[in-house]
C-alpha cells in the first residue's frame, strides 16, 4: 500500500498513523503545559511579584492554560488517542478501530482545541478561571472578553474528540474482538480503555450541557447561573463535578491497565487476581459517578450530603486498595527486573499511593474544611495525575515504544530521564503539602513570606523538571535516531522480550507477538485465541 | 448455487474478515476545521470582533457541507460498494445506540438544570414556579398538538419500519413520507409557539431552562427532519434493502428516543412546570 | 473462565502475502452446515412474512387511531389560537403603563445581544414582549 505523505497522515484512516499523530501532538501541548507550570513556579519561587509584575490575572491564566492543555490536550490524547488507539484494536486482534474516519476526526478535533486555548489565553486578559471556569466568575462580570467563550469552545471540540473516541473505543470491544475471544479474554488495558470509554461517555454531554448553559449565560442573557434571575451557581458546580470527577478517573484508568501489563511483564508473572483487577476498575468508574460533590464541601452544603459524600468517597480507597495490593502481589515472589519501564511502574506504585492516601485525607468533609483551595490539594492532585497518570504514561512509552516504532530505547538516557522526573515531581510536589497545611491557598501568586523555604524549594524542583523534560526529549531522540531495529532476531532490548517468561513463544499477549512495527495493516487475517494448552 | 465452486484462491485475495478497511478521506480534517473556524467566528462575532454575523453562518455552512460529503461517502459505501457487511452494520448500531445514551445525558443535564430551580425556586423569583408575574404555556394547546404530533410520528415510523422488513415499497415511501412531513410540521409549530410566547430566554431562569431544553430538542428535531427525508430519498432511490438499511434503522432510533424525551419534557416542564 | 484469562494465548496465522488456506475450497461441501443454512432462511423468511400482517396493522393505526386524533387535537388548538390571535393583537397596542409589571429577574440583559438592535432576542414577537426601561 502506497500512500502519498499528506494522505496518510492528515486523511488518516490507520489506527496506528493517527496514534503516532497523537503521540506528537501530546508532546506537543505537554510542552506548552509545561512551559506554563514553569512560569507559574517562578513566580512564586519567592515573595512578591517575580515575573507577572503583579499582574495576578495572568497568573491565573496561566494556571488555567496548564490544566486545561495537561488534561485535555496532553494525558488524555497521549493515553487514549496515542496508546489505546494503537493498542487496543491490536490486543484484541481487531483489524482497526471501528469507525476509522471518526478516529481522524476525533484527532483533528485536538489542534483546533489547542488554538483555541491559546487564543484564549493570549486574547486580552485571557481566562484567569481556572479549569473549573466557575461562575460568576466566568460570568459576564467578571471576564468580559472572548476569551472565556474560546476556552468553553476549546472544552467543546475536545468533549467531541473523547467522546466520539469513546463510541469509537466501546464498538471496537463490542464488535470486533477476534475469534474465541470473549469480553472475558480481553486483556487487562483493554478493558481499562472500556470503562474510561463508558465514563467518557456518560459524563462528558454533562460537561457540555454545563458549560453550553454558561455560553448562553455570557451571550444570550440567560439566568441559570445568576442568582439575581432565580438561577445559582451551584448548579455549574454540580454539573462540572459530576463530569470533573469521573474525569480525573479517565486520566487514571488507562494507566491502572497499562500499570498490570508493565508490572506482570516485569515480574514475570501473570498478573495476580486479573479479575479482581477488572472489577475494581469496574467498580472504580461506577462509583466515580457517586461521589462528585467532594469538591464542593465548602459551597454550603447540608450536613447529610456532606456525610453521604464524605462515605461515599472514602469508598473508593477499597477497589483502588484492590488494585495496588494485587500489584503488590504480583511483584511478591515474581523474578523483578529494573528495566526502564518497571522502574515508571515501581515509581508509581509508590507515588500513587502517597496521591491516594492524601486523597483519602480529603474525602473527609471535615477535614476539607482545613484542606480546601489550599495547596494541599494541588499536592494531592499532582501526585496522583504528574506522578501517577504521567508516570504510567511514560513508562508505557517505553514498555510499547520499541513494539510502536520498532526502535529501541537507549537505556542510559531513559534511566536518566526517569530519576531526574521522580526527584524533581517530588521535590516540586511534596512541600504543597506542608504549604497547604499551612493553609497557603491555591490560585495566589503571591503569600506571606513564611511560606517563603518550600515555596523556594518547590520552584527549584520545576526548575529540575525541566531538565527531565529536555532528558525526556533527548532519550525520544535517540531512539528514534540510534534505534537498533536492524538485529531483529536476536533483541535483547527492548527488554520486555527478555524479561519474558516464555520468550521463545509470548503467544498471550499479542503485541508483542507481532513484527515490530506492525505491518500498516496489522492483521490480513485475524489471529485466533485458543484455550489453554 | 455458483458460489460453490469460489475457491480461496478468489477469496484469499480479499479480506478475510468482516470488517470494513475505510481508505483515507479528508472529510473528517475538513470538519473538525471548520468546526475550529464556527468556534473562532461564534466566538469573535459575539464579541464584536466581526463587522457582522455572516463570517459565522459561512463557518456553519462549511460544516454542513463537509458533513454532507463525508455521508455522501459512507452512503455509497453502503448502498453501491457493498462494504456493509453483518459485522460492520452490527457496529454502527451499537455505535449509534451509545451516541443516543451520550444525548440522553446530555438532556438529563438540561432537566437538571430546570429542576434545580424549579424544585426550590429561590427567594429572588418569589419563590414560585413559574416565577411571579410570568406566565406559563398551556399545556392543553399548541403543546398538546405537538405532543400528538410526535406520538402519531412514533406510529407512522413503525408503519415504515415493517414494510420496509417486508419489502414493500409503496408503505415503506409512504411512513417515511408521513414521519418526515409531521416533523417538519412539529418544527414549524414549535417556532410559532417560540415567537407567540409572552416570556423570552432572557426572562429568568424559567425562560432560560425552558427555551434551552426545548430549543435542544427542537434541534434534534431539525436534524431528525433532514434524516427522515435523506432516508425517504434513499428509500424512493432504491438504496435500501429489506436486510440492509442501517441509516433508517438509526433514524427509527433516533425518532423514538427523542420522542420520548419530548413526553418527559411535556409532563414536566409544560405540564408539572407550569 | 478465569484460568482461560490468566492463560490466553494466541494462535497467529501468515499476516503478509495470502492465506495458508489459499488452495481450498471456499465452500467444501464438508464445510457447509447445512442446517444453520436453512435456519438462517427459515428466519429470514418468517421474519418477512411477520412483517407483512403487522405492517397491515401499523397501517391501520396509521389512518384510523393516529389520523383521526391528529385532527381531533388540532381542531380546537386551531380555535383557541385563532382566539390567542386577536388577543395578541389587542396586547401589541396596550400602552406601556397598563403592561403588567416586570420584576428584576425578567428581560436580563447582562450585555447586550449581538446581533439586531442589542435588546431583542432570536425569537422576539414586539406584540407579546416588552422590554420596559425608565
Amino acid at each position: 500500500m502506497k500512500l502519498n505523505y499528506v494522505t496518510r497522515w492528515t486523511f488518516s484512516t490507520s489506527h496506528k498513523d493517527m496514534a503516532m499523530l497523537y503521540l506528537m501532538f501530546g508532546m506537543v501541548s505537554a510542552m506548552v503545559a509545561t512551559g506554563m507550570s514553569v512560569l507559574m513556579r517562578m513566580e512564586l519561587a519567592n515573595g512578591n511579584s517575580q515575573f507577572f509584575y503583579n499582574n495576578h490575572q495572568a497568573f491565573n491564566v496561566m494556571v488555567t492554560g496548564h490544566a486545561m492543555a495537561m488534561m485535555f490536550l496532553f494525558v488524555m490524547p497521549v493515553l487514549m488517542g496515542a496508546f489505546g488507539n494503537f493498542f487496543v484494536p491490536m490486543l484484541m486482534g481487531a483489524v482497526d478501530m471501528a469507525f476509522a474516519r471518526l478516529n481522524n476526526m476525533s484527532f483533528w478535533c485536538l489542534p483546533p482545541a489547542l488554538v483555541c486555548v491559546m487564543v484564549s489565553v493570549f486574547m486580552e486578559s485571557g481566562p484567569g478561571t481556572g479549569w473549573t471556569v466557575y461562575p460568576p466568575l466566568s460570568s459576564m462580570g467578571s471576564h468580559s472578553g472572548p476569551s472565556v467563550d474560546l476556552a468553553m469552545f476549546a472544552l467543546h471540540l475536545t468533549t467531541m474528540s473523547s467522546l466520539l473516541g469513546a463510541m469509537n473505543f466501546m464498538v471496537t470491544m463490542l464488535n470486533m474482538r477476534t475469534m474465541g475471544m470473549h469480553m472475558m479474554n480481553m486483556p487487562l488495558f483493554v478493558w481499562a480503555m472500556f470503562f474510561t470509554a463508558m465514563l467518557l461517555l456518560l459524563s462528558l454531554p454533562v460537561l457540555t450541557a454545563g458549560v453550553t448553559l454558561l455560553l448562553l449565560d455570557r451571550n444570550f442573557n440567560t439566568g441559570f447561573y445568576e442568582v439575581g434571575a432565580g438561577g445559582d451557581p451551584m448548579l455549574y458546580e454540580h454539573l462540572f463535578w459530576f463530569f470533573g470527577h469521573p474525569e480525573v478517573y479517565m486520566l487514571m484508568m488507562p494507566g491502572f491497565g497499562m500499570m498490570s501489563h508493565m508490572v506482570s511483564t516485569y515480574s514475570k508473572k501473570p498478573m495476580f487476581g486479573e479479575v479482581g483487577m477488572l472489577y475494581a476498575m469496574g467498580s472504580m468508574g461506577l462509583l466515580g459517578f457517586l461521589v462528585w460533590s467532594h469538591h464542593m464541601y465548602m459551597v454550603g452544603l447540608d450536613m447529610d450530603s456532606r456525610a453521604y459524600f464524605t462515605s461515599a468517597t472514602m469508598m473508593m480507597a477499597v477497589p483502588t486498595g484492590m488494585k495496588m495490593f494485587s500489584w503488590l502481589a504480583t511483584l511478591y515472589g515474581g523474578e523483578m527486573r529494573l528495566g526502564v519501564p518497571m522502574l515508571f511502574a515501581l515509581g508509581f506504585l509508590f507515588l500513587f499511593t502517597m496521591g491516594g492516601l492524601t486523597g483519602v485525607m480529603l474525602s473527609n468533609a471535615s477535614m476539607d474544611v482545613a484542606f480546601h483551595d489550599t495547596y494541599y490539594v494541588v499536592g494531592h492532585f499532582h501526585y496522583v495525575l504528574s506522578m501517577g497518570a504521567l508516570f504510567s504514561l511514560m513508562g508505557a512509552y517505553y514498555y510499547w515504544g520499541p513494539a510502536m516504532f520498532g526502535l529501541n530505547y537507549n537505556k542510559v538516557w531513559a534511566e536518566m530521564h526517569f530519576w531526574l522526573l521522580f526527584m524533581s515531581v517530588n521535590m516540586m510536589f511534596l512541600p504543597m503539602h506542608f504549604l497547604g497545611l499551612n493553609g497557603q491557598p491555591r490560585r495566589m501568586p503571591d503569600y506571606p513570606d513564611a511560606f517563603m523555604g518550600w515555596n523556594y524549594i518547590s520552584s527549584m524542583g520545576s526548575a529540575m523538571s525541566m531538565m527531565s523534560v529536555l532528558a525526556g526529549l533527548k532519550s525520544v531522540l535517540v531512539q528514534l535516531e540510534n534505534g537498533t531495529n536492524e538485529e531483529f532476531d536476536t533483541q535483547v532490548t527492548p527488554d520486555f522480550l527478555e524479561a519474558n517468561l516464555t520468550r521463545s513463544n509470548r503467544d498471550h499477549a499479542l503485541e508483542l507477538m507481532l513484527s515490530r512495527p506492525a505491518e500498516f495493516h496489522t492483521f490480513r487475517e485475524l489471529p485466533m485465541l485458543v484455550t489453554p494448552r | 448455487m455458483k458460489l460453490k465452486n469460489m475457491t480461496n484462491k478468489v477469496r484469499g485475495n480479499m479480506q478475510l474478515h468482516p470488517f470494513h478497511l475505510v481508505g483515507p478521506s479528508p472529510w473528517p480534517m475538513f470538519t473538525s476545521f471548520s468546526l475550529m473556524n464556527l468556534a473562532l467566528s461564534m466566538a469573535l462575532t459575539s464579541h464584536g470582533y466581526m463587522g457582522h454575523n455572516y463570517f459565522m453562518f459561512l463557518a456553519m455552512f462549511v460544516v454542513f457541507y463537509s458533513m454532507t460529503l463525508w455521508f455522501k461517502d459512507m452512503m455509497a459505501e453502503s448502498s453501491y460498494l457493498g462494504d456493509h457487511t453483518m459485522a460492520v452494520k452490527r457496529g454502527m448500531n451499537q455505535g449509534f445506540m451509545l451516541f443516543v445514551v451520550s444525548e440522553m445525558l446530555m438532556f438529563v443535564s438540561l432537566f437538571w438544570a430546570y429542576l434545580h430551580s424549579a424544585l426550590n425556586p429561590n427567594v429572588e423569583m418569589g419563590m414560585m414556579w413559574p416565577p411571579m408575574g410570568m406566565e406559563a404555556m398551556s399545556p392543553a394547546e399548541l403543546p398538546l398538538l405537538n405532543t400528538m404530533m410526535l406520538l402519531a410520528s412514533g406510529v407512522t415510523m413503525t408503519y415504515a419500519h415493517h414494510a420496509l422488513m417486508n419489502k414493500d415499497r409503496k408503505n415503506t415511501l409512504y411512513g417515511f413520507m408521513y414521519s418526515t412531513m409531521l416533523m417538519v410540521v412539529f418544527v414549524f409549530c414549535q417556532g410559532l409557539e417560540y415567537s407567540f410566547s409572552s416570556f423570552t430566554i432572557a426572562d429568568s431562569v424559567y425562560g432560560s431552562a425552558f427555551f434551552s431544553a426545548t430549543g435542544l430538542h427542537g434541534m434534534h428535531m431539525m436534524m431528525l427532519a433532514m434524516m427522515l427525508a435523506m432516508c425517504t430519498w434513499r428509500v424512493y432511490n432504491y438504496d435500501f434493502t429489506n436486510t440492509s438499511h442501517v441509516g433508517a434503522e438509526t433514524t427509527m432510533l433516533y425518532l423514538h428516543v427523542l420522542d420520548m424525551m419530548w413526553l418527559f419534557m411535556y409532563m414536566v416542564m409544560y405540564w408539572w412546570g407550569s | 473462565m478465569f484460568k482461560r484469562l490468566t492463560q490466553r494465548q494466541f494462535v497467529r496465522f501468515n499476516s503478509l502475502g495470502v492465506s495458508k488456506h489459499i488452495n481450498e475450497a471456499a465452500f467444501h461441501p464438508s464445510k457447509i452446515n447445512k442446517a444453520a443454512g436453512e435456519a438462517f432462511v427459515k428466519e429470514y423468511t418468517e421474519k418477512v412474512h411477520h412483517s407483512e400482517a403487522v405492517t397491515k396493522l401499523w397501517k391501520r393505526i396509521t389512518y384510523i387511531v393516529a389520523v383521526p386524533a391528529l385532527i381531533a387535537t388540532a381542531i380546537p388548538v386551531i380555535n383557541i389560537e385563532l382566539k390567542h390571535a386577536k388577543h395578541r393583537e389587542h396586547l401589541a397596542h396596550l400602552p406601556d403603563e397598563e403592561w403588567p409589571v416586570q420584576y428584576d429577574y425578567q428581560n436580563i440583559r447582562s450585555r447586550n445581544f449581538w446581533w439586531g438592535d442589542g435588546d431583542k432576542t432570536l425569537f422576539w414577537n414586539s406584540s407579546v414582549n416588552r422590554h420596559i426601561t425608565e
